[in-house]
């Protein structure tokens, strides 16, 4: 499995990425370093606590962060949850937070799965 | 080269570190994750940021915050700021506009475009900033031209006129707070800060004119005739033409316009009673109602050859009064409003100011230095073995032998004053020799900066100095002595400020043989050595052995 196969099964889009940041191993650097990456815990949190002003906060930074490195699935799903708190329409937010927790695990699994079979 | 340095805050670590990894090689890149970290980091260290890099949305204090913060105390003068946000609505880009973000960069960040942005912006403001300190040094530089000038000025009238030396910086001084506070009193004169400050420099030309009065009538103690007055009378005219006479393209100057008008009409008064012209009320342009008060009010608060100084009250209360003539009402509440503030400028400039001021000229310039090199490399190579025989080569005054041989039984000396370093065995001993000779040559300077043209400084033997004074009211030889002193207990070395040197001077007035008043004025010295720091002054003629202790 190589970066744009990652990128390929988390819906990403690797040409556009490595079109901006140049380097591959700058792209791989900071796919690693998503996973460590506490935004979405601390949307979820936020959101369980009924901290929405924190939780637009967290859904806002994950939104950037995807949008840096072309992680355009999970970049929509973010994109949407924050307009819906923005908007102040909690509902939506919560109703939404099943499809962005899907993409988020998709995602990380992916990557997961693309750094054990380099680490091989 | 150092690399410039750029403040990153954002909140989220992945986004600095990517703005990290892109600028790092090129830049010193600091982050911080909130708006409290940056202001609180940018009020210790801001001028060491070429570039901040502000996202929006932070927990703590938000990046508009930060934003107004920096715009309302003008930090974005010395660095742009450019806004980074996932937020690109419309809305908040024109907001980060208003409140004086420089550019904004939006996600996703292409290396490229971020490199180029940034090295732009960076550019512009480093143009920017070079071009205001060139601006900064030309007009430094203009503005000590300006007070070497008047400087100069007041050193050719003092070198004219022993006791007015002060006189041009007072009335450049008072001009210049009468007509700060004539613009907030008043809509009816629209003068710029550019005009205040060229009128105040064209106000040290308006004696000018007197250069055509002879010393008789202008240094007379006494009442003047009214023939003498007349002639006095005709200073403001003569003057004007002066100015008139020079090359047309030279009357048109600003500065030659306002100086006419102040030589002319300075001695006019509002009610029509002053000459020459007898212009009334706003006839007289406001330059020279301005300089007329100023005048006014400095020679009654100065002590003059025909009078004692009046105390600032006093002088205020004279000036309303009317008994120095009619001056503009406006003019006149506008002096009651600044009488405090002239009253501590006035004393400021003197004596330490004056000090500095023609210590200023002799650094500069160096009017001595100027003349013997003119006396002693554009003569002959005779004048130039002159120098060599009769100037001290350590400190540039005479030297013994010319003391010797040229004032020996001269006999219309009016006063002789022997200076004695005090503790200078000390200072040699504690610093060396080298420090030793730099304060001879820093006290001969003093004394040179304190007295005429016309007057003699000698380096009498290792520590001791003469100085031979012709024509000088009595007044005027002990102010001088007075001044010595406190020039000398004010100077300082560069590089042992901690040094204080002081010196004791005796002084003989009088006409008499030259061994008379040297032995009287070594006397005195002794007397000044039991205190130090001291002048001690006999007046020979008048009162047979009077001194007089200051």
């Amino acid at each position: 499995m190589n970066l744009k196969d990652c990128y390929i099964k988390f819906g990403g889009d690797f040409d556009e990425v490595l079109g901006r940041l140049r380097r591959e191993q700058i792209v791989q650097k900071f796919v690693y370093k998503f996973l460590d990456d506490k935004s979405f815990h601390l949307f979820e949190t936020s959101m369980g606590n009924k901290d929405y002003e924190e939780a637009l906060r967290a859904v806002h930074t994950l939104k950037g962060i995807c949008q840096n490195l072309s992680f355009t699935r999970l970049f929509e799903s973010s994109n949407l949850v924050t307009k819906a708190l923005k908007e102040n329409d909690w509902n939506t937010a919560s109703d939404m937070m099943p499809r962005l927790s899907m993409d988020y695990y998709e995602t990380i699994n992916a990557i997961n799965e693309f750094k054990s079979s380099r680490e091989e | 080269m150092v690399k410039q340095k750029i403040l990153i805050v954002d909140d989220s670590e992945m986004n600095r570190a990517l703005l990290v990894d892109i600028l790092e090689e090129q830049y010193d890149v600091i982050e911080v994750e909130n708006g409290i970290e940056a202001i609180s980091l940018l009020s210790k260290q801001r001028t060491d940021f070429s570039l901040l890099l502000l996202d929006i949305m932070m927990p703590e204090m938000d990046g508009f915050e930060v934003l107004a913060y920096i715009n309302k105390h003008h930090w974005n003068d010395t660095f742009a700021v450019i806004m980074i946000s996932a937020d690109d609505s419309p809305a908040n880009i024109k907001r980060a506009y208003d409140l004086g973000a420089f550019d904004y960069i939006s996600r996703p960040f292409d290396s490229t475009i971020v490199h180029r942005r940034i090295s732009n912006t960076m550019f512009l403001y480093a143009r920017q900033q070079h071009l205001e300190k060139i601006i900064a040094e030309q007009f430094h530089e203009q503005e000590k031209n300006n007070k070497l000038m008047i400087s100069i000025l007041s050193h050719i009238v003092e070198f004219r006129n022993g006791e007015s030396g002060l006189h041009i910086l007072h009335v450049n001084t008072i001009t210049k707070y009468l007509l700060k506070q004539l613009v907030q009193l008043t809509d009816q004169y629209p003068l710029s800060k550019a005009d205040i400050s060229l009128i105040s420099t064209a106000s040290a030309l308006h004696d000018i004119g007197k250069i055509s009065i002879s010393d008789v009538i202008l240094n007379k103690p006494g009442r003047l005739t009214v023939e003498e007055f007349e002639i006095i009378k005709t200073h403001s005219m003569v003057g004007a033409n002066m100015l008139l006479d020079l090359p047309i393209e030279q009357q048109e100057a600003p500065l030659v316009k306002v100086a006419t008008e102040i030589c002319r009409w300075h001695h006019e008064r509002y009610d029509g009673n002053g000459y020459p012209d007898g212009l009334k009320g706003e006839e007289i342009p406001i330059a020279a109602q301005v300089v007329a008060l100023a005048d006014v009010y400095d020679a009654l608060t100065s002590e003059r050859c025909y009078k004692k100084a009046y105390s600032h009250e006093e002088a205020l209360k004279m000036i309303l009064e009317g008994q120095c003539g009619a001056f503009n009402p406006s003019l006149l509440l506008c002096l009651q409003e600044i009488a405090d503030t002239l009253e501590n400028k006035l004393m400021d400039a003197s004596p330490e100011q004056e000090t500095k001021n023609i210590q200023d000229i002799r650094n500069k310039i160096d009017f001595d230095r100027l003349f013997s090199y003119e006396k002693y490399t554009f003569l002959s190579r005779k004048q130039r073995h002159l120098q060599l025989l009769y100037i001290d080569s350590l400190t540039s005054v005479y030297n013994r032998r010319y003391y010797d041989e040229h004032f020996q039984g001269t006999d219309n000396i009016q006063a002789m004053v022997v200076i004695d370093v005090d503790d200078f065995k000390h200072i040699n001993d504690n610093y060396g020799h080298d420090v030793g000779d730099i304060v001879l040559q820093g006290i001969a300077q003093s004394v040179l900066s304190c007295v005429r043209k016309t007057d003699a400084v000698i380096r009498y033997g290792g520590d001791e100095f003469v100085i031979i004074f012709f024509s000088i009211p009595a007044d005027i030889f002990e102010k001088k002595l007075k001044r010595i002193r406190h020039t000398v207990d004010r100077l300082i070395i560069d590089e042992h400020p901690e040094l204080h040197m002081s010196v004791s001077i005796g002084g003989a007035y009088g006409t008499g043989h030259t061994k008379e008043l040297f032995k009287a004025a070594d006397n005195m010295m002794y007397q000044s050595k039991k205190v130090k720091n001291q002048v001690t002054i006999c007046f020979l003629n008048e009162e047979e052995g009077s001194t007089n202790s200051i």
